[in-house]
């Protein structure tokens, strides 16, 4: 028995360590549970949430770019991309006659895009894209097979992917104004022109909203939750008008056709208020089918901020201001010999007619500006020394950015060119007339309107105003006005004898039958870098000026640059000047304003 | 069904536990499977139903026939092992199943039972003699043919319950405690070496890596481990309910409805609900060890004693793996993870403790 016992004793004892071991093992899982769940509850569900939330962000509507009277420049449209997944396909024929009608392509040009495969990574393809650039609409035509439940399961694997394009109805003529848009390391965002300069308006804010995904970060259907809307971005009226930019563009494509030159811009402003009516800048390019590469530099370029050395038409700079500061009289006459030594170089005024052998002889301001003299002009800046000369470039604002509202809008610079590094005199006499110093078109064009608008400068502008998505105005523009460039009646002589110009003078091509215009020319030799002097061929040829004269309603500059053929500003610019303004007059319509009386007393001996 | 004596002592708390653990089961599958429609439920349901026939058979049948059967059970359980690694479909990179008339079957969860039956008769016969190293040894052995093939399938989590199983048996059987902690430090020599000579498939040393610091590699081996935690952490106190849980459902916990299964409880469940089945699991335990204590003979004893040690380290070890303290070593939790061989046996193996238990007072007549 003693045997028999002796076990059955020793068994209830290991029993019981069993027991206490299981019960031991059980506090310690108990003991965890408590960490976990009560303890450190807090802590894993916001681990939890993070885990399978994502924030997805709601697209924002970019902001069309519209002009003066609301027609699109810039657009953005909403086609959508047909994918499919190959791996999803049950029936490829089935699946592929149903793409095909949501499509519009055959069954037989789907088939081959269903098929399973892999890629060269040796990855499954789990993208098929069957066509691109279809209207929003297939995704009902879709949504409406999917109806049908025996297409339900062959559509598992079709998705319709929004790929939203920017579209610039513009055109090419445009599209340095404009600018376009591109990828970028932070999206799509405006890259150039009016689309890089107003990308906060145009691209509005995006909406948030958060879902709960997978393990693979896909998103769980239903548990989308918006968080906040997206905030679409605003129109933007521009000032440009359309059929204004359509008379300059082909305006100066004439110009183009003709001179064959290395790039050439057209302006055309308001002077009244600065709105900038258009802006073309050859050469160009079109902004719906970029190339990939093989891009022509120069195409973008902006040549209306692009500064350059104006050449004769910076003079009525410098006789505004020579009369304004009391350099020199209405009366005050100059003798051009046809040259003039100033410190080592030589100054030369380009002669024509009568006056080649001679010089221009002796004259008042009307007559430089008529003759467009150089020696006259350097002679006026003498009178008037460096600082007042300086002052005058100021008071024009070609010392400031113009304030257009456009990227690489730079300040214009006085001292620059082969004589840099003289300083005075010399550079003084040459920046008078348009060397050694650099402006951009617009810039310079400025000044021209400041003097057809009595005096008062106007920023030009490109923005007229902010507008919803129902063309409600949100925000508008008023014009700017920056102060006068000289006294009234120091603006109206020179307005004057600019008028006198296109009358008796140089700019005389470039007056339409009818109306009073006024304007320069201008034919400036290039730097030559290599030559470190002016080059003999290459040439800035330009007119500046506005129409009608005694009353204008536009401001106009034509820059050719390196035309072939001629040089003349009064060959290859003025015409285009002319163009311009006479269809201007025809589409404002503008009655004839000319009379027989000659606007200013001419004085020559 | 019963004698009317056999009735009487019947257990009803085991047979209460057990349904109730079992119910919370099929409550889990159901929540775990949402996605996948009704399919699991109704597979695990039949299950049940079967492993309930096995339950009732395994308590009508008098244990003490079952030495008679040892040699042959223990020679088709390793023929079903040797055809499994011969003929098994693998899934997952282990071949553990064998298919029969379209159903899976799992022959490591029948050599479970099969090797507490045998290795109880084995220590019955050898009552005397196992305090000897020897007898120990022998006993040792005697299990380690299964167990082998089992760890070569491979199986690390099942061949780890049949050496608890043996040493809860030998235990309970009378072995010294000496000898039993020589074999512990044996064994753990011999696993290290074992890791050392790369006798240890990969991914087996790399879910111990990932248990001994789930931040190592939190997107592939410590996945499991962490995104467990996270699911059962997140459920706090009262649950996120029945059915919303929501890292399941987000696929973070890849096989929730069978090891991890337990995440769903607890993060719907939460704090409650896992403390609930916890004890549920304990009073189940505890039915199994009083089996054990009122056994009318020491082949009872070991029986109940082997069972209660299978089901206690499975428990422990699914339970513990799901809250992150015991290594990923894939071992099922009995009636609540799917898997139909072990719904079935897991039953079964209940069943032959109510028969036990049923059974306690012959010798008072």
């Amino acid at each position: 028995m003693a045997i028999s016992i002796r076990p059955q004793n020793t068994i209830t004892w290991r029993l019981g360590a069993l027991s206490s071991l299981i019960a031991l093992l059980y506090g310690l899982l108990l003991i965890r549970l408590v960490y976990l769940q009560v303890v450190r509850g807090d802590y894993y569900r916001s681990e939890a949430l993070t885990m399978r939330s994502r924030e997805i962000p709601l697209p924002a509507r970019r902001g069309a770019i519209l002009d003066r009277e609301g027609k699109p420049l810039a657009v953005t449209t909403y086609p959508v991309a047909v994918v499919v997944d190959p791996e999803m396909i049950l029936d490829p024929p089935k699946t592929a006659s149903l793409v095909a009608k949501v499509t519009g392509l055959d069954a037989a040009e789907v088939l081959p895009k269903l098929v399973k495969g892999l890629t060269s990574q040796k990855k499954k393809i789990r993208y098929s894209l069957i066509r691109r650039g279809l209207s929003p609409a297939v995704e009902d035509t879709l949504e409406q097979l999917r109806q049908d439940a025996a297409n339900h399961d062959h559509l598992a694997a079709v998705a319709v992917v929004p790929e939203p394009k920017r579209s610039y109805p513009g055109g090419r003529t445009v599209v340095h104004a404009v600018g376009v848009t591109g990828e970028t390391k932070s999206g799509r965002e405006g890259l150039t022109g009016f689309e890089r300069q107003h990308n906060v308006q145009l691209a509005g804010s995006p909406g948030r909203m958060v879902a709960e995904v997978d393990d693979r970060r896909r998103v769980i259907a239903g548990t989308q939750q918006r968080l906040s809307d997206a905030k679409d971005g605003a129109d933007l009226r521009t000032t440009i008008d359309s059929y204004v930019q359509r008379i300059a563009s082909s305006a100066l494509a004439d110009c183009v056709k003709r001179f064959n030159p290395k790039g050439a811009t057209v302006i055309v402003v308001d002077p009244r208020t600065g709105d900038v009516l258009s802006m073309v800048s050859y050469p160009d390019y079109d902004p719906d089918n970029r190339p990939k590469r093989g891009w022509n530099p120069e195409s973008l370029r902006n040549r209306p901020l692009d500064l350059y050395e104006p050449g004769s038409t910076m003079k009525p700079v410098t006789v505004v201001t020579a009369l304004d500061q009391g350099a020199i009289s209405t009366t005050t006459t100059f003798t051009c010999p046809g040259y003039m030594q100033e410190g080592k170089r030589i100054i030369r005024c380009s002669l024509h007619g009568d006056d080649v052998g001679r010089g221009h002889g002796t004259q008042n301001y009307v007559g430089v500006l008529a003759k467009s003299c150089n020696i006259g002009t350097a002679m006026m800046a003498k009178r008037l020394g460096a600082a007042r000369w300086e002052a005058g470039f100021d008071r024009f604002g070609l010392h400031e950015p113009t304030g257009v509202g456009l990227p690489r809008d730079f300040r214009g610079r006085f001292g620059f060119g082969i004589d840099d590094h003289i300083k005075g005199t010399a550079q003084l006499t040459r920046a008078a007339f348009g060397q050694a110093v650099l402006v951009s078109p617009l810039s310079l064009l400025m000044c021209y309107a400041a003097i057809a608008n009595g005096g008062v400068r106007m920023q030009p502008r490109l923005l007229l105003a902010e507008q919803g998505s129902e063309g409600e105005v949100l925000r508008r523009f008023a014009p700017v006005e920056l102060g006068l460039v000289a006294k009234p009646k120091v603006v109206e002589m020179v307005r004057a004898a600019l008028e006198n110009v296109c009358i008796a003078g140089t700019g005389k091509s470039a007056k339409p039958i009818g109306y009073t215009t006024a304007g320069k020319t201008g034919s400036a030799q290039k730097v030559e870098h290599k030559a470190r002097g002016y080059s003999g061929d290459k040439y800035v040829s330009s007119f500046y000026g506005f129409v009608p004269a005694r009353s204008p309603r536009a401001a106009i500059c034509v820059v050719v640059d390196e035309p072939k053929g001629s040089h003349l500003g009064a060959v290859v610019a003025a015409p285009v000047f002319k163009k311009i303004a006479r269809q201007l007059m025809w589409y404002w319509k503008v009655s004839p304003d000319e009379s027989e009386k000659s606007p200013v007393h001419l004085v020559r001996s | 069904m019963l004698e009317a004596r056999l009735r009487k002592n019947l257990d009803y708390p085991l047979v209460a536990v057990t349904l109730a653990v079992a119910c919370i089961g099929l409550a889990a599958l159901y929540s775990a499977t949402r996605d996948d429609g009704l399919r699991y439920l109704l597979k695990q349901s039949g299950c049940m139903v079967l492993g309930l026939i096995g339950m009732v058979a395994a308590a009508r049948i008098d244990y003490a026939l079952l030495p008679r059967l040892t040699k042959p059970l223990y020679i088709v359980n390793v023929g079903l092992l040797l055809l499994v690694m011969r003929i098994g479909s693998e899934i997952k990179g282990a071949q553990r199943w064998i298919n029969i008339a379209g159903f899976q079957f799992q022959p490591s969860e029948l050599a479970k039972l099969v090797m507490i039956v045998c290795l109880a008769s084995f220590l019955v016969a050898r009552r005397e003699k196992i305090r000897e190293l020897p007898t120990l040894i022998a006993s040792f052995i005697y299990i380690s043919v299964p167990t082998a093939l089992i760890f070569k399938q491979p199986d690390l989590g099942t061949a780890l319950v049949l050496v608890a199983i043996w040493f809860g048996m030998t235990f309970l059987a009378g072995a010294r405690i000496r000898h039993l902690a020589g074999f512990v430090v044996v064994g753990l020599l011999t696993f290290t070496a074992m890791w050392h000579f790369n006798i240890m498939e990969t991914y087996q040393k790399n879910r111990l890596i990932a248990f001994l610091n789930p931040d190592v590699d939190r997107k592939n081996v410590g996945y499991h481990v962490r995104q467990a935690r996270i699911a059962v952490g997140s459920g706090q106190v009262t649950g996120k309910g029945f059915r919303a849980g929501t890292q399941g459902k987000g696929n973070f916990i890849p096989e929730n409805h069978t090891d991890f299964i337990f995440t769903v409880v607890a993060e719907e469940g939460g704090f409650v609900a896992s403390v609930v089945l916890v004890s549920v699991y304990g009073l189940l335990l505890y039915r199994g060890l009083m089996a054990a204590s009122v056994a009318q003979d020491l082949l009872g004893k070991l029986l109940a004693g082997g069972v209660v040690s299978m089901l206690a380290f499975h428990v422990v070890l699914n339970i513990g793996m799901n809250v992150g303290i015991m290594p990923v070593a894939g071992v099922p939790l009995p009636l609540v993870s799917y898997g139909g061989t072990s719904m079935v046996l897991t039953l079964t193996s209940i069943g032959l403790l109510l028969g036990i238990g049923m059974r306690r007072h012959t010798l008072v007549f």
